[in-house]
C-alpha cells in the first residue's frame, strides 16, 4: 500500500481529460517523459473516454496512411490535361 | 550523332516529355490531391513539376524510376506551396482556441457529456471503416473542414510521415507550434468523424 501522502501527491498530478488529450497527441510525436507516461497511463486506466480517445487517434493515423483509398477517382479533367500538354510544349 | 539522341538512349527509363502527361498526369494529380485537397492547386503543382522536370531532365540519372523522380520534384513543389500559404497567413491558425476547448471540456477539464462530442464507442472493424469508400469520403470531408494551415501540417505529418524537424523546416514554424497544430487537428478531426460517420452508424455512447 502506498502511503496516503504519496498517493495524494501522485493523484494531484494525474492529468485531467483536457490535458490528457494533449499528452496523448504529443506522445505520438515524441515520447513523453517517464513520469508523464505513468501519469497518463493512470488517467487512461481510469477514464474510459480518454481510453477511447487514444484508440481513436491511433485508428485515424492508420486511416490517414491508407492512402490508396483517398480520392480514388481523382484524375485530371480533359481540360486540365490539355492545359498541361500545352504548357509543357511551350516550355520546351 | 546529335548529342540529344545519345543522351535519351543513354538514360534508362527516360521517356519523351511529350508523353509525360499521358503517362504520369493522373498519378501525379492524385498524389497532389491527397495532399493539397484542391483540384486547382493540384493541377498547378503538377504543372510546376512537369515544367521543372523538363528543364532538369538531363539530371535524371535513371537510378530511380522516372515516376519516382517526378514524384520527388512534386513533393518539393507541394512544400513550396505550403510555405507560400504560411507566409500569406502567418498567424491565424495558431491562436488560442478557447471556444472549441470550452465546448469539449468543462471547467474541471473533464469531457462534457452533452453535445455528442465526447468519445463514443466506435466500431473499428475494417469492413465497416477502412474497406468502405464512403468512410474515406467522410474522412476527406472532415479534413477539408480543418483550418488550412492546420490541415497542411497534419497532412505532412500523417500522409508524408515527415518528422517534426522536417515539417518545422518546411513550414517555418517551431516544434511547439507544430504540436499544438497537430493536437488541434486531431481533436477536430476525431470529433468530425465521430459526428459524421460513427454516430450515424450505431456507435454506442
Amino acid at each position: 500500500m502506498i502511503p496516503s501522502a504519496i498517493h495524494n501527491m501522485l493523484m494531484r498530478y494525474i492529468p485531467r481529460c483536457k490535458e490528457a488529450t494533449e499528452w496523448i497527441s504529443h506522445d505520438m510525436e515524441r515520447p513523453l517523459s517517464l513520469i508523464q507516461q505513468l501519469q497518463l497511463r493512470v488517467h487512461v486506466s481510469m477514464c474510459l473516454l480518454c481510453k477511447r480517445y487514444a484508440q481513436q487517434l491511433r485508428f485515424l493515423r492508420r486511416a490517414m496512411r491508407d492512402q490508396r483509398r483517398f480520392w480514388p477517382d481523382a484524375v485530371l479533367s480533359a481540360e486540365a490535361r490539355e492545359r498541361l500538354i500545352r504548357t509543357l510544349k511551350s516550355a520546351s | 550523332m546529335p548529342k540529344s539522341v545519345l543522351q535519351q538512349s543513354a538514360t534508362p527509363g527516360a521517356s519523351d516529355p511529350d508523353t509525360w502527361v499521358d503517362r504520369y498526369g493522373d498519378y501525379l494529380f492524385r498524389f497532389a490531391m491527397l495532399r493539397v485537397r484542391d483540384p486547382g492547386v493540384a493541377e498547378e503543382v503538377v504543372q510546376d513539376t512537369l515544367v521543372a522536370a523538363l528543364q532538369a531532365r538531363e539530371r535524371f540519372s535513371g537510378k530511380s524510376s522516372e515516376r519516382s523522380w517526378l514524384t520527388g520534384i512534386l513533393k518539393h513543389k507541394i512544400i513550396d506551396h505550403f510555405r507560400r500559404i504560411t507566409r500569406e497567413r502567418p498567424v491565424d491558425d495558431v491562436q488560442p482556441w478557447t471556444d472549441e476547448h470550452e465546448e469539449l471540456f468543462d471547467a474541471d477539464g473533464h469531457w462534457r457529456m452533452t453535445g455528442g462530442s465526447s468519445p463514443t464507442e466506435w466500431d473499428l472493424s475494417p469492413s465497416r471503416t477502412l474497406e468502405q469508400k464512403e468512410f474515406f469520403e467522410a474522412l476527406a470531408q472532415c479534413l477539408s473542414k480543418l483550418p488550412r494551415r492546420i490541415a497542411d501540417a497534419f497532412t505532412l505529418r500523417e500522409l508524408e510521415e515527415m518528422r517534426t524537424d522536417e515539417i518545422c523546416k518546411a513550414l517555418n514554424i517551431s516544434p511547439t507550434n507544430l504540436w499544438v497544430m497537430l493536437h488541434r487537428a486531431r481533436v477536430q478531426l476525431r470529433r468530425c468523424v465521430q459526428l459524421n460517420w460513427f454516430n450515424r452508424r450505431g456507435a454506442s455512447g
